[in-house]
């Protein structure tokens, strides 16, 4: 740690040796909505000397006094120059004119933002998605969604048809770390999956590392996608929408004080219910979701800013009275970026975030309730200190307090059922993480940084158990609250290079260790809404990942194309899965039905884009291998994790025919999931039961089908703005398996069968948008 | 434009119906393997155990018996009895009166190979009523039966019921454990497909031991087409499937109203 320290200061240092130098700091915006622009760049013209925006819109450089033109440039937005004399720190604040329409775009031949970025940039395994782009690509119910397109990337992995839950290179579902403004979303779907949490008309920006991220994030094994909520116009008012067959949103944004305060309010409710309504088989079911996202935000002055941001989320789920399961995230971040100085930027967060869900039974004189949640409240300060030109700083620390409980029984007198409360069991989660990013020179980028992470087991103030190895209670003790039970100290480094040994080519390299504290294991197909979250604890080690990257990147043609390939293999320890039959709910032992074991997943994965002109896409390709070996599963031997799947492919077109017309095609194939398949059959009290021999030695059906999408803009004045979109899902109606099962005929009880079920062919749906300006 | 929403609207919903096809898979073979199952009852009554093979999956169910096999079974307390063989893979004791709080221990040899298991049988728990209880699913009623008990506080028990109506065992494992209601008056429900009046309904209420409880849920667990099957855990040492169990009965019958 402290050679780290001291190579860190040598590295920065021996290229502080200054002649007189001066700092030009300030924000990139958008003119016409006054939201700051993430990534938007600062090149000294004709220089290769030059800086990007960070997550806040802010940048900083420092060059040797003196008269420079420095050009400011954004992806679809028109590049400014700006001539100025360096003579003492400058501060400015840039807006960019956005491009309209694609014709303007082909025009421009000046180089748009860091088109070269993937070349560039050190950092490896990461996927920048923009919203504009998803909102053309075809997705089932005509409902545009982040994470349904960042599943047709390689290296990830859609949990089922239809499903928001994902898999990053061979993790779990739940080693994906989802931030909303910095806040961790617990559970991304909605609707057991067919919808993601994230409305996209409230997203500015969302970027996924897929594990070799940087220091600054750490808490989960496999990917960290970190989603940023649009600021809200703060020069005009907007009111936008969408009309679509299953859901409906509405988008309310404008300037509070104009360039200085301003809002942004989102809303999305669908309305299968309403329908089942109208059905007599169905009208007492209850079949819905809702979520808000809400932002404030408000410029002090020059050097102060504060945010405040909220999402809130209920799914609602019921057979008349006698059934009801809601689930959903609320999370809040109160932000407040700060510049200390031209060169020190401060960023202070306060991020409250929390999962509950909640199942109501009652019948005749019985009604109880079971109910589980994790709840968090985390402290987070961060600094980012723009040393020079050549080294960008970032260090901070974060604090984390989650109070889980596991489940509770509340239940209605008189019904026979005894209610149990659980205190919740708190852990404080520590971190503190330094990281440089280093420009050797022209070809060569370095980031390297490290990361301590520290989870502390505290006291309940309840009974707190410790398991033998199959699994009974060990031993049972109460601790006072509060009381530090186990420290588990973490220390994680992490690097990687770029290194472009030709223009337009370049060699990355990478390797992190990353840790994991809070984990969710499912028994379930695609993951199920009352899956627990467990912390670390007496019982649960801390889960280890280390993962190495090797890759190749190439743009040509101008950087109209890129093609990206990287080799990773990942180590994983303490992975957990459940014991066979193990009870989920309110099982204040639910500790004591986990196995745990050592993981592996390698792959190689290729994508090559087509990025700018009227076609526009990408065709990716991952070739991967996932294995989990856990004592007490597949008599201790390694078998693959259920979502290995060797191939998979996705193919990606957007085609502009018009300036307001533009088709798009989508088409995925891979590779069905390792799946345990019956082997033989015993009988048991008359009735035939199936026998299992090998963990996921079976694989489901290959999966492969082909959406089209249509997006019609229909008016676009000043005032008003609209587009349709049709779009159909499965268009060859393909029928995919979703699951297989196994049964006994009906017809013919001697037989035994395989069946299998398709969940969608074939799904036509329809969007009307529109937007008063 | 009216006309075209509500075409795709219903297009939309025909096609989100899920539709199920039988399909062929090629699934491996295993050796037949030797199938134990059996219960020792409370009281003076006929103790049967039943030893079958089982079979690949694709062929036709008539699962072979076991009927060479030598079983025996001991208590705690020493005292020894040997099952008669009645042909079929059926082998019956009589004359042997289950006690609440011993623990028996099964012995069974086929061919030279030994299996043995053991279970304690637990307090008898009786069942004071047994009826018929209507649910209100909007319009709808649904009716269960409620079969009730009174559930000895402070400590595990575990339940097993068998339905049969009109003289036919229901399909399905039914089973209940009194992590919730501990000490109390239980009163749950038990679903089977729509009762209809005049049904003469049956049901057996068995007290077992934690283990057999285990076995019998993880089978239910992989019937209802959990992620990732796997047998459950026997209690059979020696490499056999199936259960032994000790275990206590009450029965009563109704009409449904």
């Amino acid at each position: 740690m402290r050679f780290f320290i001291l190579t860190c200061l040598f590295l920065v240092s021996c290229s502080a040796i200054a002649q007189d130098k001066a700092t030009i700091s300030g924000t990139i915006k958008d003119a016409t909505t006054g939201e700051e622009l993430i990534g938007a760049s600062i090149k000294v013209k004709d220089q290769l000397i030059g800086s990007i925006t960070n997550e806040y819109g802010f940048f900083s450089i420092t060059l040797p006094k003196g008269t420079y033109i420095l050009v400011f440039s954004a992806i679809d937005f028109k590049p400014q120059e700006k001539s100025i004399s360096l003579n003492e720190n400058i501060q400015m604040d840039i807006q960019l004119e956005p491009m309209n329409s694609a014709t303007e775009i082909e025009e421009v031949t000046i180089e748009a933002t860091r088109p070269d970025a993937a070349v560039k940039d050190p950092i490896m395994g990461i996927e920048k998605l923009d919203p504009k782009e998803i909102a053309k690509i075809p997705v089932i119910f005509g409902e545009k969604d982040l994470i349904k397109t960042m599943q047709l990337l390689p290296g990830v992995k859609n949990a089922g048809e239809g499903s928001s839950g994902f898999y990053v290179r061979g993790g779990s579902a739940d080693q994906n770390l989802i931030l909303l403004d910095e806040a961790p979303v617990y559970n991304a779907s909605h609707l057991l999956g067919f919808f993601s949490t994230f409305n996209s008309d409230a997203i500015k920006d969302a970027t996924l590392y897929k594990g070799n991220q940087p220091a600054n994030f750490g808490g989960r094994l496999s990917s960290v996608l970190d989603i940023k909520m649009n600021e809200g116009n703060s020069k005009r008012y907007n009111v936008s929408g969408g009309l679509g067959l299953i859901s409906s949103k509405l988008n309310v944004e404008g300037p509070i004080v104009k360039d200085k305060a301003s809002f942004l309010v989102t809303g999305r409710r669908t309305y299968a219910d309403l329908f089942l309504k109208a059905t007599d088989e169905f009208k007492d079911n209850r079949l819905y979701f809702y979520d808000l996202n809400a932002k404030l935000n408000y410029r002090i002055n020059a050097k102060n800013r504060i945010f405040l941001s909220g999402y809130f989320g209920r799914d609602k789920l019921g057979l008349g009275d006698i059934f009801g399961i809601d689930w959903g995230n609320t999370t809040g971040t109160l932000r407040w970026n700060h510049l200390v100085n031209d060169k020190l930027f401060s960023n202070t967060s306060f991020i409250y975030s929390k999962y509950d869900y909640k199942i109501n039974i009652s019948g005749g004189d019985v009604s109880f309730s079971i109910r589980s949640q994790i709840e968090d409240l985390n402290l987070k300060q961060e600094f980012q200190y723009f040393v020079n030109t050549r080294n960008k700083i970032r260090f901070g620390a974060n604090v984390i307090r989650h109070a889980i409980t596991p489940g509770q029984v509340e239940a209605s007198e008189g019904s026979g059922i005894n209610t149990e409360r659980f205190e919740p069991t708190p852990t404080i989660e520590t971190a503190a993480f330094i990281t440089n990013d280093f420009t050797v020179n022209e070809k060569l980028t370095i980031n390297y940084g490290i990361r301590y992470s520290l989870l502390t087991v505290l006291g309940s103030g309840d009974e707190m158990y410790t398991y033998n190895s199959d699994g009974s209670v060990a031993t049972t003790n109460i601790y006072s609250k509060g009381e530090i039970l186990k420290n588990y100290h973490n220390l994680e480094p992490r690097a990687s290079f770029s290194w472009e040994y030709l223009k337009g080519q370049s060699i990355k390299g990478a390797y992190s260790r990353n840790t994991q504290n809070i984990h969710q294991v499912s028994n379930a197909t695609s993951g199920s809404p009352t899956d627990v979250w467990l912390s670390s604890s007496m019982n649960i080690k801390p889960g280890i990942s280390d993962q190495v990257a090797l890759g190749w990147f190439k743009n040509f043609k101008e950087n109209m194309f890129e093609v990206n390939t990287e080799l990773y293999y990942k180590w994983m320890q303490n992975q957990l899965d459940y014991r066979n039959g193990a009870n989920e709910q309110a099982n204040e032992k639910l500790e004591g039905e986990l196995l745990s074991g050592i993981g592996r997943a390698y792959g190689i994965e290729v994508i090559l884009r087509k990025k700018t002109g009227k076609f526009t896409g990408w065709v990716g390709y991952t070739l991967s291998r996932t294995e989990r070996k856990i004592d007490g599963i597949n008599n201790n031997n390694w078998y693959l994790a259920r979502q290995d799947r060797t191939h998979d492919v996705s193919v990606v077109g957007i085609y502009d025919i018009t300036k307001k017309l533009s088709i798009s095609a989508l088409f995925v194939f891979y590779t069905g999931n390792a799946v345990t398949f019956p082997s033989g059959k015993y009988s048991i009290d008359g009735e035939t039961y199936f026998i299992y021999t090998e963990r996921n030695a079976y694989r489901m059906p290959n999966y492969h089908r082909l959406d089209l999408a249509l997006t019609w803009q229909r008016k676009n004045t000043d005032k008003f703005e609209s587009s349709w979109n049709f779009s159909i899902y499965n268009v060859y109606a393909r029928e995919n398996a979703y699951t297989i099962t196994f049964r006994q005929n009906v017809e013919d009880p001697n037989k035994t069968e395989a069946v299998q079920t398709t969940l969608f062919k074939l799904v036509p749906a329809i969007t009307y948008n529109f937007k008063f300006k | 434009m009216k006309y075209l929403v509500s075409l795709v609207i219903g297009l939309s919903f025909l096609s989100i119906q899920s539709c199920e096809k039988v399909i062929d898979i090629d699934l491996n073979e295993e050796d037949p393997k030797v199938v134990i199952e059996g219960n020792i009852e409370l009281g003076d009554t006929t103790h049967t155990i039943s030893i079958t093979r089982s079979l690949n999956f694709d062929e036709s169910i008539a699962y072979p018996s076991v009927n060479n096999a030598l079983v025996t079974v001991t208590d705690n307390l020493g005292n020894a009895a040997t099952f008669t063989p009645l042909g079929n893979g059926v082998y019956q004791l009589s004359n042997y009166p289950g006690v609440v709080g011993r623990t028996y221990t099964i012995t069974v040899v086929i061919d030279g190979v030994t299996y043995t298991a053991s279970s304690k049988m637990n307090t008898f728990v009786p069942m004071n009523d047994l009826y018929i209880q209507e649910l209100y699913f909007g319009q709808d009623t649904f009716r269960t039966i409620i079969s009730e008990r009174l559930d000895p506080a402070n400590e595990p028990n575990y339940y097993q019921f068998h339905i049969y109506r009109n003289g036919e065992k229901e399909k399905g494992i039914f089973l209940q454990d009194d992590q919730f209601v501990d000490g109390n008056v239980t009163l749950q429900p038990l679903f089977i497909d729509q009762l209809l009046s005049g049904d003469t309904l049956r049901v057996d209420v068995f007290c077992i031991d934690k283990p057999i409880y285990e076995y019998f849920n993880q089978l239910s667990v992989n019937s209802a087409g959990q992620a990732t099957p796997a047998n459950p855990v026997s209690n059979f040492s020696g490499g056999c499937y199936g259960y032994f169990g000790a275990r206590t009965l009450s029965s009563q019958t109704i009409i449904v109203p």
